[in-house]
């Protein structure tokens, strides 16, 4: 492909080689009318401010792919889509001929999907070979005489993958009809470029694609099978461990639907519904980016935790509506290509507009029969399998060999397909040398409204990232780029699309709060005070090993620390036997920080749960959740030796965690969701606070005296203790400070009053008649609270007794306990594993 | 022969569960040769609707679930069915197993087509070479069709061993060809696949046969629980019921409940849970003749 090259801005030839078309350059070296204005504003940027923008991109591309990886130790599910700044450009013309040739195509599909899990007359008439569809793993029996929708249609979103072949006529590689899968990250990518590099739109104009969303949204509504009030439209994910997992919640706010996994679902008396904290809610169309095969563990993939069972169940009753209809993915594949002319004459009475790449199915003699002759030049491809299945297919072909494929095709020619190679056109791609041809896949996406298709003016261009030959058939890394239609005159355009979202979209709207976030933020809440409460300890025990020679008086609140932090499973009991050794003292607790598993799985429960609230967290929350926090995590990683340097990290954390902490409570939305984020922190520093107080009273003497400062310090109250009481440190006052001062956020006191106070307010927001299991929480939080406050009235009788106040500490820490549990009864138990029973053998 | 049918499973949960989800295949079939006189299906405890439908082949259907606190969940089946004896098939005259094999490749009769969807692979019975091996010796050239399923069948009956140890649901059907010891569903679905892999069409059938023997007869195997078998396409005679458990033509002993590619599409009870997933399974069948 490097014979020859686009240069950068000049007329400088094609660069596709005998038997390719360019997109851009046109056989006679001329830059193809279409592609002559943004050519212009290319050049008219400077250089190194282009240099400067693609930076910026891919910058931002990395930080969205960092934020949705979930972590490093397990399987990554970081998402890689480099960006190229170089749009697809299509003239009006071409572009007509593609949507109507598409919505012909999706009008096709979806009679066909009618027929099939109908009355099956094309395989009754002869149409298609029973094979075909029988040997499918994807035609689901259990979908079968499933009325389409009252309005609208079962094929409902399609997309398909297309080539363009040298002659300069288009050819559908791949028909899409599970999900419109790309659609977000192409909705993304017109943001991304109108936003970085306006000046390219300025020249000309560009369909905007925006109102293919407004009337996709329609046509989504109009599924609804309630007649009656807004029809609830959710999109159900796989959830963030899906690749796509991004696009999922990008495509979501983008069409004002409730993101939801299997999980929020559950399925009454025939209706589906989504489990939010308050009360069940109808839900009356779902979009679905799940194989239609993971719905429903009932009726489907039994071993699906993904769907939610009696889902089907629910469509057959007619209560609910999903797109595209479960079953639907039986046409996709590549089998079918060959039959498509003659089902569009006998389904539609049409010619098709628009033709598939030549294929055959190897179910047919003739096929198997012309094979040795046609393997040369061709490739062989599995009939049935998905996307992830076919890399597998073709990746093991690599390895055993051609010999073994072709057994394997002889014993199971049913199950493949055999296309010729396929030679795509080339459009540029940009790098700083200069402009690349590279082969070019576009998909378009087409969607339906009150039965009638129309397509996004644009689509998802997809070239391979690195260089690579423009003929094998699955590319492993591709770029993706913006695609415009240029815009005729009147047409809905405008110069630059407006960029409505940024790469992350930002917070939603507060709505009702599924059940199973509202568990996520309460844990959220629980695990950053966890972490910020181990820093702390830590930094207080090595702030005492920096010298090497220990003062009697640190040895004793290392005594107290070590045993608290053993107490959290933070360092081994046996570390006090260090004592007075401060190097190896100060290695064991560095070896805690970097090491353990204890603190390093904090960290990891926090990366997953905000990788589950995804679509709840506002941009910059995501930021110190996900992307700060993953950067205190490193720094802790890299500090092993140095006690300065790990103070100074553990410094960092806490400010991080502060930075959380502070824009929960300034940006977050004062609803339920962020009291779910307080009472989790709240619990867990009251839990905090027993520990330490009780470790400290249980000492005597000196070891007392001197474990009443450190009580100061972990509680952060030192300063308020001096400026209060301007005297040395003494019990009473102490004890009145951390644990008895309504005023102190740290102390106890404050810690019931905040739980009460949320408590209490989730009651009265709750929709439901009945709450005695909420109504509960409260009073424990509040007879916690009046045993804890009753502390303060020991010291003013004179004779305090320690041994009560570790009692009730004793107490507090019990009900601490109890409550949490009784939270997740009252307010999660609705988030519950699916687990399919039935018989054994027969 | 008229029979009443008591099938009754019970499943205990390790703890209380709050919702769950069942579809059974539970409701006899009527048939030209099965009438079907009445039939019912209860629960315990009997709060939920049952809805009723018809599923892709013909069998009926029935959802229910169950959204409040329940320990144990009880399905009755009680049914009380007439089998008349069906036409039987003189296996000489059948066609040889080739030319079913050639018809069934490119269908042409409706009768065919419909059959060919039963050549298929299924989930349970994805196929392989070894069934297409195990099945070569009875299949030799120009045999007809039904004298071969006979013989196949046969040969399972004395090959394989009845053995309720040996195998689960989930026991991969290659294995139990190496293993040649399973339940009546193990049976079936070899059956199935050594009919499948010679390019025939077969079904599985989900059932129950007669609990207590006639006079002078052995009970038969299966009887105190559901019962399976295989049913092979012969055209001209239509669909052939074999049982390699009993190694017999199926007659009036055996009640068809519903038919599918294997198992899985006829589960008589499948069900989802909400909750811990532990549970116990209890099922018991009671066949009674009414007329002898």
């Amino acid at each position: 492909m490097t014979s020859t090259q686009y240069s950068l801005f000049v007329e400088a030839g094609s660069g596709a080689r005998l038997g390719e078309y360019d997109e851009m350059v046109s056989g006679d070296g001329r830059i193809r009318q279409p592609w002559r204005a943004l050519i212009g504003s290319l050049q008219a940027v400077p250089e190194g401010v282009l240099s400067e923008r693609v930076e910026r991109i891919y910058r931002q591309y990395q930080d969205t792919a960092l934020a949705y990886s979930v972590d490093n130790d397990r399987q990554s599910t970081e998402v890689r889509r480099p960006f190229d700044i170089i749009p697809l450009v299509l003239s009006e013309d071409e572009w007509r001929a593609l949507e109507t040739g598409l919505a012909q195509r999706a009008r096709l599909l979806d009679r066909l999907i009618d027929d099939l899990y109908g009355e099956r007359r094309v395989i009754v008439n002869g149409l298609l070979p029973p094979a075909l569809i029988y040997g499918n793993p994807r035609f689901l029996r259990p979908c079968a005489g499933i009325p389409a929708p009252r309005r609208g249609a079962r094929l409902h979103a399609y997309s398909a993958d297309l080539l363009r072949r040298a002659d300069g006529s288009w050819a559908v590689v791949t028909d899409r009809t599970q999900a419109p899968a790309g659609i977000g990250f192409a909705l993304q990518n017109r943001g991304i470029l109108a936003r970085t590099l306006p000046e390219l739109f300025r020249s000309q104009a560009v369909r905007r694609i925006e109102p293919f969303f407004e009337l996709w949204r329609e046509g989504l509504a109009a599924l609804s099978p309630r007649r009656d009030g807004a029809p609830r439209i959710v999109v159900l994910t796989p959830g963030p461990f899906n690749a796509a997992y991004f696009e999922h919640v990008y495509l979501a706010r983008q069409l004002d639907a409730t993101l939801v996994e299997g999980a929020d679902l559950t399925v009454r008396d025939g209706k589906a519904y989504v489990k939010t904290l308050g009360s069940l809610h109808q839900v009356d169309v779902i979009l679905r980016f799940l194989e239609d095969d993971y719905c429903d563990p009932l009726e489907l993939r039994g071993n699906s935790v993904l769907g939610a069972a009696g889902l089907l169940q629910a469509v057959r009753e007619g209560n609910v509506v999903i797109a595209n209809a479960l079953g639907a993915s039986v046409v996709e594949t590549p089998a079918l290509r060959e039959f498509l002319p003659a089902l569009a004459e006998a389904l539609l009475g049409e010619t098709l507009l628009l033709p598939s790449v030549e294929s055959s199915w190897l179910g047919s003699r003739q096929a198997m029969a012309d094979l040795p002759d046609r393997l040369n030049d061709a490739i062989i491809r599995p009939a049935y399998a998905t996307a992830r299945e076919e890399r597998s297919f073709h990746a093991l072909n690599q390895e055993a060999g051609r010999n073994a494929l072709l057994e394997e095709v002889r014993a199971r020619p049913r199950s493949y397909v055999v296309e010729p190679r396929l030679i795509r056109s080339v459009m540029p791609i940009w790098t700083p040398g200069g402009m690349l041809p590279r082969p070019l896949t576009l998909r378009i996406f087409v969607a339906e409204r009150d039965g009638s298709y129309f397509a996004m003016p644009g689509g998802l261009a997809q070239v391979p990232h690195v260089p690579t030959s423009g003929i094998t058939l699955l590319e492993p890394v591709f770029a993706s780029k913006d695609s415009w239609i240029l815009a005729g005159d009147g047409s809905d355009a405008t110069m630059a699309s407006r960029p409505a979202h940024g790469v992350v979209p930002v917070s939603h709207a507060p709505e009702e709060l599924r059940s199973r976030s509202a568990d996520d933020l309460f844990w959220l809440g629980r695990y950053t005070e966890r972490l910020d409460n181990a820093a702390r300890m830590m930094r207080s025990a090595l702030a005492r090993t920096v010298f090497d020679q220990i003062g009697p008086g640190q040895q004793q609140e290392l005594h107290i620390l070590i045993r608290i932090l053993s107490e959290v499973g933070l360092v081994d009991p046996q570390t006090a036997e260090w004592l007075p050794d401060a190097t190896a003292l100060r290695r064991a607790i560095v070896q805690a920080s970097s090491q353990d598993k204890k603190l390093k799985s904090v960290f990891r429960a926090i990366q997953r749960i905000a990788q589950s609230l995804r679509d709840r967290l506002s941009n910059d929350m995501w930021q110190v959740v996900v992307v700060l926090m993953r950067g205190a995590q490193e720094r802790l990683d890299g500090e092993t030796r140095d006690a300065d340097g790990l103070i100074a990290a553990l410094d960092h954390l806490v400010g991080v965690i502060a930075a959380f902490g502070g824009m929960a409570s300034e940006n977050m939305t004062r609803g339920t969701g962020w009291r779910f984020v307080d009472i989790g922190r709240r619990i867990e520093r009251g839990a905090y606070g027993v520990a330490v107080l009780r470790n400290i009273l249980l000492a005597r003497g000196a070891e007392l005296e001197i474990g009443l400062g450190l009580a100061l310090e972990l509680f952060d109250s030192s300063i308020t203790y001096r400026s209060r009481y301007l005297s040395a440190v003494q019990l009473d006052p102490v004890i009145e400070l951390v644990l008895a001062d309504e005023s102190n956020p740290r102390g106890l006191v404050y810690q019931l009053l905040m739980l009460v106070d949320h408590l209490g307010a989730l009651v009265a927001a709750l929709d439901r008649d009945s709450k005695p299991a909420e109504q509960a929480l409260v009073d424990i939080a509040a007879q916690t609270l009046g045993q804890v406050s009753a502390l303060t009235q020991i010291g003013d009788h004179g004779e305090m007794s320690l041994r009560r106040v570790v009692d009730r500490l004793d107490f507090t820490r019990d009900r601490l306990h109890h409550l949490s549990d009784a939270i997740t009864h009252a307010y999660f138990s609705q988030v519950q594993m699916p687990h399919a029973v039935g018989y054994e053998g027969i | 022969m008229r029979y009443a049918v008591q099938h009754r499973s019970s499943f205990d949960y390790q703890d209380t569960i709050d919702l769950s989800y069942h579809v059974l295949h539970l409701t006899p079939r009527s048939l030209p040769w099965q009438r079907v006189i009445e039939t019912r299906i209860r629960t315990t405890p009997g709060t939920p609707p049952i809805i009723d439908s018809v599923d892709y082949f013909g069998n009926g259907r029935s959802f229910l679930s169950l959204a409040e606190p329940h320990a144990r969940f009880v399905v009755d089946m009680t049914a009380r069915v007439e089998v008349t004896a069906r036409e039987p098939v003189r296996a000489a005259a059948t066609p040889p197993w080739e030319s079913v094999r050639d018809a069934l490749d490119r269908p042409e009769l409706p009768a065919d087509i419909e059959a060919a969807e039963f050549v298929a692979a299924s989930p349970l019975i994805p196929g392989g070479a070894e069934f297409a091996a195990y099945a070569a010796p009875t299949f030799t050239p120009g045999r007809p069709i039904l004298e071969a399923a006979l013989d196949l069948t046969r040969r399972i009956h004395r090959e394989f061993t009845f053995d309720t140890e040996a195998t689960e649901v989930t026991t991969p059907l290659s294995e139990i060809l190496v293993k040649r010891r399973g339940v009546c569903q193990d049976f079936a679905h070899t059956e199935v696949a050594a009919l499948r892999a010679m390019g025939l069409a077969a079904r599985y059938v989900s059932g129950y046969i007669r609990t207590y023997a006639a006079h002078g007869k052995a009970r038969r195997v299966g009887a105190d629980a559901s019962h399976a078998w295989a049913s092979v396409y012969c055209p001209g005679s239509g669909w052939i019921d074999l049982d390699p458990t009993n190694n017999m033509v199926v007659g009036q002993e055996h009640i068809t409940l519903a038919w599918g590619r294997d198992y899985g599409d006829v589960s008589p009870v499948r069900g989802v849970i909400l909750g811990s997933g532990d549970h116990r399974l209890a099922v018991s069948v009671d066949v009674e003749p009414l007329d002898d």
